[in-house]
Order: structure tokens, then C-alpha cells, then sequence
């Protein structure tokens, strides 16, 4: 019995995951069925808090973006979502094969997010609001977005100059509050925000960053203000000030409507869902993930920010990384010891966490722009890997050729510019490139500080289509084109460093 | 040119340099030789500050090079180096090699350069490789253009660190004959060296170094012809010796066989030669045989590798008496046998000592 | 240093396990055949009369003896031939040597003995001439 159990072992666990997955498991009829399940929320939301608290047996799954929340439940990863109503309806409308289940599970008013010892900033703010409830502005909004459903953004007089106002935004949170449309953020929030902007005579600059960093970029100052959808709660109110509540919303379950039993009401679908063959499904997620409200010039911003920033970094971290080597190479023990030091720490803290501590810790409470910091923290990293790759093409070179320059009367500098240098440059080219392309895909992860380069891009795209496959293959694609496109241009440097390649070829020629 | 006082050198705990003290005149062509490990390469080294000095002091046209304030590199200009791994430039080809130095460092433009180093290059004999690589080249040429780099600069010396000892017998009289064809034309040269028929030919002075110093120095003839002292004759003749002490009647013919077929061994001897040597060593004791309580007797084998002798030696103590003298013998068979395998006996009396000289009969 | 080493243990070995001298005796109807095999010097040579000379005193008059295997010797060797060979003749007996050849040769032919004793080419035509 063992020995069959054990020859098809791999049978019996795929069995056993497909199970579990939920994949033969019966239908949901109601919020109570959700109980032992795997429930997707967004990571530090108050849908967090609330599933965790009532749902102890099931598996809370925490998403770090609402689209990657829609993916989740699209997949099948997980079996059903939190999410705020009014964004669940707009969903709802071009997804037919969503439902909501059961009714509002909690409502909570949302406000601003704003530092604890901004009260200038959150008062005024609460004037303004005042000043638009009065004056009929505020239910024409509520009108506008919430009953209406429009994705049309009214004009708003911008002032050219004014009080900078940096705004930490979720660029995905989705319809009513905010989304990209045609390259420029739509919504209740923006219109909110934009005739704030107005009224007190400010000029906004808008951080795109994940949902559970809001707080976290509040409280280093480096927004001025929040508007995440944030609803207000005493734990927060523990970190951060609120405005007075612009809204009240409510908070659902959402799941797939085949896996639903009973199915409340939805709204009446935009969408037919139209079989399509192969190619012309390829046509149309072009059309949607591209060519659709201008999306490409979503893809174009993040194309260049990803190029700026993968270039200045490899400019800095080759000349930082030149003077590392050259402290690592000094007979001097303390310079000796710093540079070993430094290509230790370097090399041994992921990426991303010292991204994030360069942003948030070191550069905190300092007005500095994320690309600046993304520059100087990847430069920072390449240059840890570059000493050491200047070190061994260096040693490489043998002793002997040195010699020879020193005794011809060549000082040790010139000695290695003129005879050492040139060889060390043509050894290391290959592994340099190597790093310099790991360089440009390590750049994805910029999101994390709110730089909308290519990735980010991406995931804005998704937040509107849905769709997982095109923007992610559209998006590696382009990564690769990139990292060729370099490969070339290395290679090409490459040939210019070996003299010998060059003069092959005049005699060929 | 170059006066040197006291120099040594120390690495670590070894003491390669003791105290060398020598001058070297302008135009002066000197070899340096030795056994190896003796401090040659590293004198040389010292005289172009590639190894630092520990002690002394070294005057090059005046200028205390040992002195942190003189410019180093400038003095280094003018002297230049030849090494044993050639040390060519490999990512230039054979014409920037040459033209690197007289372009960044004494100002030539790169016509200038250029031209000359093509007549440095004809002058060598490696016109037509001016376009190639150094990794392109054989060990010779490699030799050859590390020569015309060094003319390159108008040195008033070029060093030699033992500019032949890498390279395979076929291409080593290229590079002799380069050499040769400078010192014809009056550069002064040192040259570290185990090329002793060249090193006879082209020098005008011979340092013999040993034990950290110049043990013995001299005009060529002096050196390789009449060498005074005990170890520059070793060397020069390439003298191997084996000596056995015999102090009582009581040796060990077998054991001491042991150690002469050993030292045959390693002097690669014909058999034939190892045979009369044991036979000759063993017809002596047999003589030596009854007054081997009284005196104490000494055999020191000793085999010219250049002249292919071996000579072979007893010393003993005692009254002055030849033992081989017929009068004395027993009777005459032993040495008509030890006649017969020698080509000559000598009896000297040398001080207190008695010794008789045998050169055994070549194979 | 390992070399020295290597080679005093292979000539230790060596005397262990070979002495430096051994006689063979084989009786032919015409002559005791004596194979002496090794090196006849200062240290053997002794040895090698006392064998003969017992074997003379047992009534042995006619020698053979073969140096075939004998790779030295020294005049202490041919002195100690002489010796026996004075005592053979004393008896009136014969005694003839064959297979003389390379140093041992040499050294015979050195020191004159080459014409004192006859000598042979082999056993068998050693035998034949002392019949």
C-alpha cells in the first residue's frame, strides 16, 4: 500500500493541491461559508484588520495593491476579497463574471491622512471642505462620480505657482476615487483634491505609493498628505491626524460568480463577454492595454524613467565603485577595512531594503525626489560589485608588465592609467555588462518609493484592464529589449577596448 | 656612472645582499654571475629602485636615488631594463610598445616616435612585426623588442636581469647577438647572467657574486681563466667534490662504497669509471691498511663537469712519507693495479699534510 | 635528502638480503666446478680461501672455477686466487678459470696475472682441458 502510495506520490499531491485549491470544492452561498476559506485583502487596510478579527480560522491573504487583489480572485488564488463598495460597483460594471456576496460587511468614514504636528494644513483643509459642502460643490462631486458613475474629469483651474503640496496617492485604487485615465489620474479624489489645491493656493505634486506606506511616508514627511482611501480609525488616529471625514463607505465580500450560489443583484453588465478566437484576442488586449486612453504613454513615462535611472546609477556606481577599489587596494589599513566594510554591507542587504531605508530613514523628513534617491541607492549597490570586479581584472594584469613601465620612468600612476588600466577594462567588459543588466531589472522594484518607472507602469495598466497576461508579458518585453539593446551597445565597446578585433578587421577590409 | 656604497637588502629574515660596494664607469660592459639565489637579480633590482634598498647608498650620475626628495622616475628614464619574462606591453602592439615611453614621457610627437622606433626595430631585426602583438611572437622576438623598447628611450645604461634564461636554446643566440651588437657600439650595460661564453666575449669586467657580496671581480681573463678564490674556481669549473673521513682501521668499506656510487651517481659517471674508482679507492686502504690507527686520512673526489676529470685525492696526516712509494710495499700488486686505472699520481707535502693527487683514467 | 635516504635503505636491503660473496660448488667428473658469484675484495676474499681450502683438504685437487657472476675484484681477490692455486699445484692438482670477462678482465690483464693462470672461454672447455 506504501509502495503504490510512494510511486505515484507526485499524482496523490497534485490530487491533494487541486483539492485544496479549491478547485472541486462547493459553492458559496453565503459570508458564513467564507469562514475556513482563503480571503484576499489589501495589506493595511481596515479590510485587513476587520477579516482578520472576524475570520480567525480562514487564511488571510494581504495584497499590496487592489490589482493584484482583482488578480487574486480572477486566478482563483483565493477564494473571495474585501473591497470598498463604491470601487466594487465600478468593477463590477465591466467584470460580469464578479459578484458581491451577502451584504456591506462594516462602513467607515474616510478621511485625509495628514503628520500629527501638520494641524495648519488639516485645518485648512477642513475649512475647505466645509466651504464645498456649503456651497453645493461637494453633492455636485458625490452626483458626479458616485451616482453617475462618470469617468470624465471636470476642468480645474490649476495655479501655476503656489505652496508645493506633496499628496501620497494609490494610482490603482480604482473608480470612483481614482484611476488613470489617458495618462492623467481621474476621480472623486483628484477633483477633491485639485479644487483644494485651488482654494488655498497650492501647487500638488502627487507620490504614487502602495497603500501600506501611506502611513509610513506621513509620518517621514515625505508627503505632506494622504489621499489613500483611508478610513479613520483610533489605531491610526495613534500615528497619524485625519481630517474630517469626506465620505462614508461601506465594504464587501466579492467573489467569483461561478463559485457563488446565490447571487445578489448586480449592475447591468457594460461588457459582452464575446468568444473570440486566439488572434483577435491578441488584437484586442493590444488594443486595451495600449492603444485605449492613451496607455501607451503610460508605457513611454515608465520606459524613460526606467532608462534615467539605470543609466545615472551605472555612471555613478562605476565612478564610486573606481574609488572603492582604489580603497581597497591601498596599503592603508583603516582605508584597507572601510572598503571591505562597505562591500560587505552592499552585498549583503537585498536591494529593495536598502532602497528603502536610503528613502525613508536616511532622507527622512527631506523634500527629495525618489529617482534622485533610486540613483544614489542602486548606484551605492553596483558600486559594491564593480570595486570588486575592478579588483580582480587589476590583479589580473601580471606584475611584470608593471614593472617594466615602472623602471622605464613611468610614475605608479601613470604606470597604471597607460599600461594597466586599458588591459583591466578589456577583462572585465564581460562580467561589467552582466552586472549592468542585472542592474536595469533590479531597477523594477523602484514602485516601492513612487517612481512610476516601467514595472509601476504596468500595474497601472492592470489596475484598468484586469488582465494579467498582456501588460506583464508587454512590460518583460520591453525589459528584455532594453537589456538587448545595451548588450549591443557593450559589445560594441567591447570591440572599440580590443585593439586586436579593430585591426582584424582593417586588414580583412 | 653609478657608485654604489654598502648596499644590502634584507627580505624578512633573509640577508639576499650583505654589503656590495662597486662603480660602474660609463660605457662599461659588466656581467654578473653566480650560483643562483645569490642576490644577483636583486642587486640589479636595487640599482633601479625596483626592489628597495634596506641599507647603503646608490649614486647614480651624482643623484642619491635613495634620497625621498630626488624625482625617482626621471633618474629611471635614463636607465632601462631588459627582463627575463620580457614584460612587453600586451594590449599594444610592437610599434605603440616602443613609441609609449618617448610619447607620454620625453615628449616626442608621434612622427618622431614612430620613425625612430622603426629604425630601432630594423636594428633588431623585427621590422616587419611592427603591426603585430606581443602574444603574436616567439619567446626570441618577444626578447628582441623588449631591447629596441628600452633603446627607445636613449638610455645612457640598460640593465639586464638574465635576458636569456626563459628562452629555448634556438632563440637565445638572437638575442646574444643583439646584445652584442650594443656593446659594440658603447652602451653601458650590467648584465645578470648564465651565459658564460658570452659573458666572456662581450664584458670588459666580471662581478662574480656569492654570499651576498661581490666575492670575487675581475677583467674576463681573470675570472674565467685564473679565478683566485676557492668558490669562484668552483663555479667557474663547475667543480662537484665528495670527501670521506677515515680515522680508524675500522671503516666501512660498504658503507663508504655507498656513498662514492651515490656520488657517481649524481655525476652521472659511466659505469666503467665507477668501477675503477671503487677499485682504485679500495687498492689504497689496502696500502693505508696497517697505519690507519696512527694517521688520519681524508679522500675527496673531485669531478670537473667541464673538463670531464676525475681527480681524486688522499690526505693524510703524519711523518712526511709517500705510502706509495715502492720501497715501503709489501709487495707491488696493488700498485700496479692502482697504476692502471690512473692516468697520473703525484705525492706533494703540503704543510703537515702528506697528499697524493690521482686522476683517474678517462673511460 | 630523500635520495640518500633511498639508497642507504637499498644498500642496507641489499646486504640483507644478497651477500656479497657466494660460492657455488658442482662436481664434474673431471674437476670440481667453484662458481664464485658477487665482488672477491678485502672482505670476501678471505672467505673465499677458508671454502677452498677446506674443499682441498677434503682431497679435491682439480679446480674449475667460474667467475661468470663475479662483478669485482680486487688485488685482495687474486691474492687469495694465488694463495690456493700455490696450494692446489702443492697437491698436484690443476686448477683453470673461465668466464673471465669486463672489470674483472681488466683488472687481471692490470696487473699481469692475465698469463699467470690459463683461462677459458666457458666451463665446458675448462673441463675438457683438464681432463
Amino acid at each position: 500500500m506504501l509502495n503504490l502510495f510512494m510511486k505515484y506520490r507526485l499524482f496523490v499531491i497534485v490530487a491533494g493541491c487541486l483539492l485544496c485549491s479549491g478547485f472541486i470544492s462547493k459553492p458559496l452561498s453565503s459570508i458564513d461559508d467564507l469562514k475556513d476559506k482563503r480571503i484576499g485583502v489589501l495589506m493595511g487596510s481596515v479590510h485587513d484588520r476587520y477579516a482578520n478579527k472576524t475570520y480567525p480560522q480562514a487564511s488571510i491573504l494581504q495584497y499590496k495593491s487592489p490589482s493584484d487583489l482583482m488578480l487574486g480572485v480572477k486566478s482563483g488564488k483565493i477564494d473571495a476579497a474585501i473591497y470598498s463598495y463604491d470601487e466594487l460597483m465600478q468593477l463590477l460594471s465591466h467584470h460580469d463574471d464578479l459578484a458581491i456576496i451577502g451584504d456591506a460587511l462594516f462602513s467607515t468614514p474616510i478621511g485625509m491622512g495628514f503628520h500629527r504636528d501638520n494641524n495648519d494644513l488639516r485645518l485648512e483643509f477642513n475649512r475647505f471642505l466645509k466651504h464645498i459642502r456649503s456651497n453645493g460643490q461637494y453633492d455636485a462631486m458625490i452626483r458626479h462620480w458616485m451616482n453617475d458613475r462618470a469617468v470624465d474629469m471636470p476642468e480645474i483651474q490649476k495655479s501655476s505657482s503656489g505652496k508645493p503640496l506633496v499628496v501620497g496617492i494609490v494610482s490603482d485604487n480604482g473608480l470612483p476615487f481614482n484611476v488613470v485615465i489617458n495618462n492623467r489620474m481621474v476621480g472623486f479624489g483628484i477633483e477633491l483634491l485639485e479644487r483644494f489645491a485651488l482654494y488655498s493656493g497650492r501647487q500638488i505634486t502627487y507620490r504614487d505609493l502602495e497603500f501600506s506606506n501611506q502611513i509610513a511616508a506621513l509620518e517621514s514627511k515625505k508627503i505632506d498628505m494622504s489621499a489613500a482611501v483611508m478610513s479613520i480609525t483610533e489605531e491610526r488616529k495613534k500615528q497619524i491626524a485625519f481630517s474630517d471625514p469626506y465620505y462614508d463607505q461601506a465594504a464587501n465580500m466579492f467573489a467569483l460568480k461561478k463559485n457563488i450560489a446565490v447571487k445578489t443583484a448586480g449592475p447591468k453588465t457594460m461588457q459582452k463577454n464575446v468568444s473570440v478566437s486566439f488572434f483577435a484576442g491578441i488584437i484586442n488586449s493590444f488594443q486595451s492595454n495600449i492603444v485605449q486612453e492613451n496607455r501607451y504613454l503610460l508605457i513611454l513615462g515608465g520606459l524613460k524613467t526606467t532608462v534615467i535611472i539605470s543609466v545615472l546609477a551605472t555612471l555613478f556606481g562605476t565612478l564610486l565603485g573606481a574609488v572603492v577599489c582604489f580603497m581597497r587596494m591601498s596599503s592603508s589599513v583603516i582605508l584597507n577595512l572601510l572598503a571591505k566594510t562597505y562591500i560587505a554591507i552592499l552585498r549583503g542587504t537585498p536591494v529593495l531594503v536598502f532602497l528603502m531605508l536610503i528613502f525613508y530613514v536616511v532622507f527622512a523628513s527631506v523634500n527629495i525626489d525618489p529617482v534622485f534617491v533610486s540613483v544614489i541607492a542602486f548606484g551605492m549597490n553596483f558600486a559594491a560589485y564593480v570595486a570588486e570586479i575592478f579588483r580582480s581584472g587589476i590583479e589580473s594584469i601580471d606584475k611584470g608588465q608593471s614593472e617594466a613601465g615602472i623602471a622605464m620612468g613611468f610614475t605608479k600612476v601613470n604606470t597604471f592609467l597607460f599600461i594597466v588600466l586599458p588591459q583591466t577594462v578589456q577583462r572585465i567588459l564581460p562580467v561589467y555588462k552582466g552586472e549592468f543588466i542585472s542592474l536595469v531589472k533590479m531597477t523594477s522594484i523602484v514602485g516601492y518609493i513612487a517612481v512610476q518607472d516601467l514595472t509601476k507602469a504596468s500595474d497601472i495598466i492592470r489596475s484598468r484592464t484586469f488582465d494579467a497576461f498582456f501588460p506583464l508579458i508587454m512590460v518583460a518585453v520591453l525589459y528584455f529589449l532594453i537589456s538587448w539593446f545595451l548588450m549591443l551597445l557593450m559589445e560594441y565597446a567591447e570591440r572599440l577596448t580590443n585593439p586586436k578585433l579593430n585591426r582584424k578587421k582593417i586588414l580583412i577590409a | 656612472m653609478i657608485k654604489i656604497e654598502h648596499l644590502s637588502k634584507r627580505f624578512g629574515n633573509l640577508e639576499v645582499l650583505k654589503d656590495v660596494s662597486v662603480e660602474i664607469k660609463t660605457g662599461e660592459v659588466i656581467s654578473i654571475i653566480g650560483p643562483s639565489g645569490t642576490g644577483k637579480s636583486t642587486f640589479l633590482r636595487c640599482i633601479n629602485l625596483l626592489d628597495h634598498p634596506s641599507g647603503g647608498s646608490i649614486r647614480i650620475d651624482g643623484v642619491d636615488i635613495m634620497d625621498p626628495k630626488s624625482d625617482v622616475p626621471k633618474v629611471r628614464q635614463k636607465m632601462n631594463m631588459v627582463f627575463q619574462s620580457f614584460n612587453l606591453f600586451f594590449h599594444l602592439s610592437v610599434m605603440d610598445n616602443l613609441t609609449l615611453g618617448p610619447i607620454k614621457l620625453l615628449g616626442m610627437s608621434q612622427q618622431d616616435a614612430e620613425r625612430k622606433s622603426m629604425d630601432l626595430l630594423k636594428l633588431v631585426g623585427l621590422a616587419e612585426k611592427a603591426e603585430s602583438y606581443p602574444d603574436e611572437l616567439s619567446g626570441g622576438q618577444k626578447q628582441r623588442v623588449a631591447i629596441a623598447r628600452c633603446m627607445a628611450m636613449d638610455p645612457k645604461i640598460i640593465l639586464f636581469d638574465e635576458p636569456t634564461s626563459a628562452l629555448d636554446p634556438t632563440m637565445v643566440s638572437e638575442v646574444l647577438s643583439v646584445i652584442r651588437r650594443l656593446a659594440k657600439d658603447g652602451m653601458t650595460m650590467a648584465i645578470v647572467t648564465h651565459e658564460m661564453d658570452f659573458a666572456r666575449d662581450v664584458s670588459n669586467r666580471v662581478f662574480y657574486m656569492d654570499e651576498g657580496v661581490i666575492y670575487e671581480e675581475g677583467t674576463p681573463e681573470q675570472i674565467f681563466d685564473n679565478p683566485q678564490k676557492e668558490k669562484t674556481k668552483t663555479f667557474i669549473n663547475r667543480i662537484r667534490s665528495f670527501c670521506y673521513h677515515i680515522t680508524s682501521p675500522d671503516y666501512d668499506l660498504y658503507a663508504m662504497n655507498a656513498e662514492i656510487e651515490m656520488f657517481c651517481e649524481k655525476q652521472i659517471l659511466a659505469v666503467k669509471t665507477r668501477q675503477n674508482l671503487l677499485l682504485l679507492v679500495e687498492e689504497m686502504l689496502q696500502i693505508f691498511n696497517p697505519f690507519l690507527s696512527s694517521l688520519l686520512l681524508d679522500i675527496v673526489l673531485a669531478y670537473s663537469e667541464k673538463k670531464e676529470i676525475l681527480e681524486v685525492v688522499f690526505e693524510y696526516t703524519g711523518e712526511s712519507v709517500n705510502l706509495l712509494d715502492k720501497n715501503l710495499l709489501a709487495d707491488e700488486l696493488g700498485l700496479t693495479i692502482i697504476q692502471g686505472v690512473t692516468e697520473s699520481i703525484d705525492y706533494r707535502h703540503m704543510g703537515n699534510k702528506n697528499r697524493l693527487t690521482m686522476i683517474l683514467k678517462s673511460a | 635528502m630523500r635520495n640518500v635516504a633511498l639508497t642507504r635503505l637499498s644498500h642496507f636491503i641489499k646486504f640483507l638480503t644478497i651477500t656479497y660473496m657466494t660460492i657455488e660448488i658442482k662436481k664434474e667428473s673431471a674437476a670440481l666446478v667453484v662458481k664464485v658469484a658477487g665482488r672477491l675484495d678485502a672482505v670476501t676474499a678471505p672467505e673465499y680461501e677458508k671454502k677452498v681450502n677446506e674443499l682441498i683438504a677434503d682431497g679435491e685437487i682439480n679446480f674449475v672455477v667460474d667467475f661468470e657472476q663475479l662483478e669485482y675484484k680486487s688485488s685482495a681477490g687474486l691474492r687469495a686466487l694465488l694463495a690456493t692455486a700455490k696450494r692446489i699445484k702443492g697437491k698436484s692438482g690443476k686448477i683453470l678459470l673461465a668466464n673471465i670477462k669486463g672489470g674483472v678482465k681488466e683488472v687481471f690483464d692490470i696487473s699481469g696475472f692475465g698469463t699467470i693462470f690459463p683461462m677459458h672461454d666457458s666451463v665446458a672447455s675448462a673441463l675438457s682441458a683438464s681432463v
